[in-house]
């Protein structure tokens, strides 16, 4: 048959569906999937699926989600069966510009049959599209919502009821609340019962106003650990564990949030535009009024919560954040969890349970504590268990049974005979290669005392100071550093050590993500000469950055994809004009200082003319001018979000409103326009 | 040894390694027992190409076995790094190359099948639908409605 080849129109045999699909699986991007289903019918079978598997939208993007499926009759087929995994991300925060409506979401959702992830970031869902979702996609088996105040957007115990009772294979929830009113023991029971020893995640944190911002593409997050059945192509943002995920770039999705606010000086600005005064309440330790505090109350919820905890021992990702019942949730999972690859807790003060929820969790790799007091221990203490060398130390001297091995068999089907057994398994290729896999995963687990520490995310106003230098003495193969002053705090300007920084930027060279306050030149170049592999940067607020940090930056760090230069408002087009052009292919989001007004048209013909991967762009100038933004955006293909940037640096007076340099709403919806893909355009002033 | 018999009616002895690295084979021969000799039929694989194939399975039999597929991967799959030897390897005419995969397909060899389709994806990168279908040599069977309505409705996911 090969032969045919020389004939003048040779009969290729052609690729059945299947095949087709494991082809187009392979391409980078859902633009060149759906190029191919342009190509026949054989091939359109193949591709559609594939387009609609994993949807990742934007509150924005709603209207012509909803839109499309207003008739589905009249569809060529009814795409929503095809959706496995649907994520909608907020394009801005519900504190800023109320929460977001998505309309028709209960019967949008409904159709949605094969459905098995369900992400939404805004309080869009209530109680009753919470039924109606719970008995149309019986195969949910992730989810992740924010309980609101206003009705439309508001889950409650009902709502948790009827998702416990009627998924049955769920396997990931993760609630976050505006109001700690929302959720008491009873949904929380539901779900212990319906769902005992199935849960892998659990998540019960009530959100303040910085940290659905803040947490935004964690969500997706939950899902990326492997167990889930479906895996997303990594976020890019995401607190990254694995660092193979490198080829979903092009698939990623955009937190929205993350580029429409200006960096730092920008997200804490104004107040919100509606006050929710149970959220703000829920921000600090303080909780809601007082029915919602009595004694009963919390003595039921912490009974129902410690029940949930100890009837999931397969927990690998654990999110508490609670005004309440902390205490006796942290020590059950101190108590039962052995498995926990991810943990991220706020609000509490129960340092000794915490100490053992890291002691006893070996593979815990991506740690994130926010505003938690360890008045009886130092944070050094609490997190010494996970120093990057203790894996090495530890193996050296336990034998490979070592006492930890009979506790964290609890769950599954681990014996002492393990390692032996997984031994022979991997010589004798016999054995499947799920079993081969799953041997190696339990001698991980009962050899190694401790997985190194690849993740660490950590907020809190006293802390910082301690935690650089904890870092820098502890951890040596983070790939993700984030510490932040504060959550609560609008902006705290504490000075950070150059050489304490210079240690952590040595003692962790692989570092990719890094969000830390650098407020120097000297500190950002320390980074940019140790962490050749960065690709998130973020120095929060940054103002004493200059061009020369940044020219740093762009000679030493190719890979950066992900930029926030903070409010660094003496950069200018010296610095960003080679940036642009070194970094330009691979960088997808970049923040522009706030307020910079070095930075001119030159700077933003440039990143047009070599960025075209980007997709977030925050902060341009609008002193450059309409005609000139009019010219230079719309050529930048791919941006979704874009803002603009008003004030001139040293607010004198009020020149940008009176010389007409901001836009009107007119010429904003003239460039919306102008931008096929732009989703999202703000103004920050 | 295990010998197998292609569709053209050519005979094969291979090591039972080499052979195993199918799994279609390798469920056979264990329903077959141990000691059968007779040949095992691959009425779906011409000889040139089983000849490819075990080519390239001799080559790869000492791999370790490939981690387990997660079907529910979407797009994400890298065609990208493909080792020099497998790269000559499949440096075929596109009709071999179809047939390599059809049989990598049916004797079930991740290993070879997502070769193939490497390939094959890194042939379509890059190109318009016009450029695709001559590539392939496919045949627009679409009606000019059909056609406008799929990138109508299919054109809001493109980036999503």
């Amino acid at each position: 048959m090969a032969a045919t080849a020389d004939m003048p129109r040779p009969l290729a045999p052609t690729l059945p569906v299947e095949v087709v699909v494991q082809v187009l699986r392979r391409m980078d991007s859902k633009r060149e999937v759906f190029g191919a289903a342009l190509v026949c019918r054989q091939w359109a079978r193949a591709a559609v699926p594939l387009l609609w598997q994993r949807i990742e939208c934007y509150t924005d993007d709603w209207d012509s989600f909803k839109g499309l499926f207003l008739r589905p009759r009249r569809l060529r087929q009814d795409y929503r069966r095809d959706i496995l995994a649907l994520t909608v991300t907020a394009s801005s925060s519900p504190w800023v510009d109320g929460e977001h409506r998505l309309p028709n979401v209960r019967t949008l959702v409904a159709g949605c049959t094969s459905l098995l992830e369900l992400h939404i970031t805004t309080p869009s869902l209530n109680d009753d599209d919470m039924w109606v979702l719970s008995t149309s996609c019986p195969h949910l088996q992730a989810i992740s919502f924010v309980s609101g105040v206003s009705p439309f957007g508001r889950v409650t115990d009902e709502g948790l009821v009827a998702l416990a009772r009627n998924c049955r294979g769920l396997r990931r929830v993760g609630i976050r609340c505006m109001s700690a009113a929302a959720v008491s023991d009873r949904g929380i029971a539901a779900l212990a019962e319906q769902a005992r020893g199935r849960l892998l995640l659990f998540g019960l944190e009530l959100c303040g106003p910085r940290t659905p911002l803040l947490h935004a593409e964690a969500a997706h997050a939950h899902a990326a650990v492997p167990l889930s059945a479906v895996t997303p192509g990594l976020p890019m943002h995401a607190q990254i564990q694995s660092v193979t995920a490198i080829g979903a770039a092009s698939v990623a999705p955009v937190p929205i949030t993350a580029v429409a606010a200006a960096p730092s000086a920008a997200p804490r600005f104004g107040p919100p535009h509606r006050p929710h005064p149970l959220a703000s309440a829920g921000a600090s330790s303080a909780a809601g009024p007082p029915e919602f505090n009595s004694a009963d109350r919390v003595r039921r919820l912490r009974e129902a919560l410690v029940r949930l905890i100890s009837g999931n021992p397969d927990l690998d990702t654990l999110l508490l954040d609670w005004p309440d019942a902390m205490d006796d949730a942290l020590a059950a999972a101190a108590a039962s969890l052995r498995g926990l690859r991810r943990l991220r807790v706020g609000n509490t003060q129960a340092g000794a349970s915490l100490a053992r929820i890291i002691e006893r969790n070996p593979r815990l790799d991506n740690v994130a504590m926010f505003e938690i007091g360890t008045k009886e221990m130092t944070l050094r203490t609490l997190l010494e268990p996970l120093r990057s060398d203790s894996a090495a130390a530890a193996a050296a001297v336990l034998p490979p049974a070592a006492p930890i091995a009979s506790v964290s068999a609890g769950s599954s089907t681990p014996s002492a005979a393990a390692p032996e057994a997984a031994a022979t398994n991997n010589t004798a290729s016999s054995s499947s290669a799920s079993d081969a896999a799953l041997a190696h995963e339990q001698v991980m687990q009962l050899a190694a005392p401790h997985e190194p520490l690849r993740a660490l995310d950590l907020d809190g106003i006293g802390f910082l100071g301690e935690l650089i230098a904890t870092t820098s003495s502890l951890f040596t193969n983070l790939t993700t550093l984030k510490l932040s002053p504060s959550r609560r705090a609008a902006s705290i300007h504490r000075t950070l050590d150059d050489a304490q920084l210079a240690r952590v930027a040595s003692a962790c060279p692989g570092l990719e993500v890094l969000h830390v306050p650098l407020l120097a030149d000297a500190q950002l170049e320390a980074f940019a000469a140790a962490c050749p592999r960065l690709r998130d940067l973020d120095v929060i607020d940054g103002y004493r950055i200059t061009d020369r940090g940044v020219l740093a930056l762009a000679r030493s760090c190719p890979s950066v994809a992900w930029l926030a230069l903070g409010s660094a408002w003496a950069v200018t087009d010296a610095s960003v004009v080679p940036l642009a052009r070194t970094l330009g292919p691979r960088l997808r989001k970049l923040a522009l200082p706030f307020a910079a007004t070095g930075i001119t048209e030159a700077a933003v013909a440039t990143i047009a003319q070599c960025c075209p991967m980007l997709r977030g762009l925050a902060n341009v100038p609008v002193l450059i001018g309409f005609p000139t933004l009019l010219k230079l955006l719309p050529t930048m293909e791919r941006l979704l979000v874009v803002s603009l940037c008003v004030a001139p640096p040293d607010g004198h007076g009020s020149p940008a409103v009176t010389q007409g340099l901001f836009l009107s709403p007119l010429q904003l919806e003239q460039l919306r326009r102008a931008c096929k893909r732009l989703r999202h355009l703000v103004q920050n002033a | 040894m295990v010998k197998l018999s292609s569709s053209d009616g050519r005979e094969f002895v291979v090591a039972k390694e080499v052979a195993c690295q199918s799994v279609l084979i390798k469920n056979m021969l264990e329903d077959l027992g141990e000691d059968s000799d007779a040949p095992i039929p691959l009425p779906n694989v011409s000889g040139p190409v089983l000849e490819k194939v075990i080519e390239y399975a001799t080559h790869h039999k000492d791999d370790a076995p490939p981690p387990p597929e997660d079907d529910s991967k979407n797009i994400t799959k890298s065609s990208e790094d493909i080792e020099e030897w497998d790269k000559e390897f499949i440096n075929v005419d596109q009709g071999t190359l179809f047939e390599i995969i059809l049989a990598a397909n049916y004797l079930d060899m991740k290993g070879l099948l997502d070769l193939g389709c490497k390939t094959v994806a890194n042939m379509i990168k890059g190109k318009t639908v016009e450029e695709i279908r001559k590539t392939f040599n496919i045949v627009n069977d679409f009606t000019p409605e059909e056609e406008e309505q799929i990138r109508k409705e299919n054109e809001w996911c493109e980036d999503r």
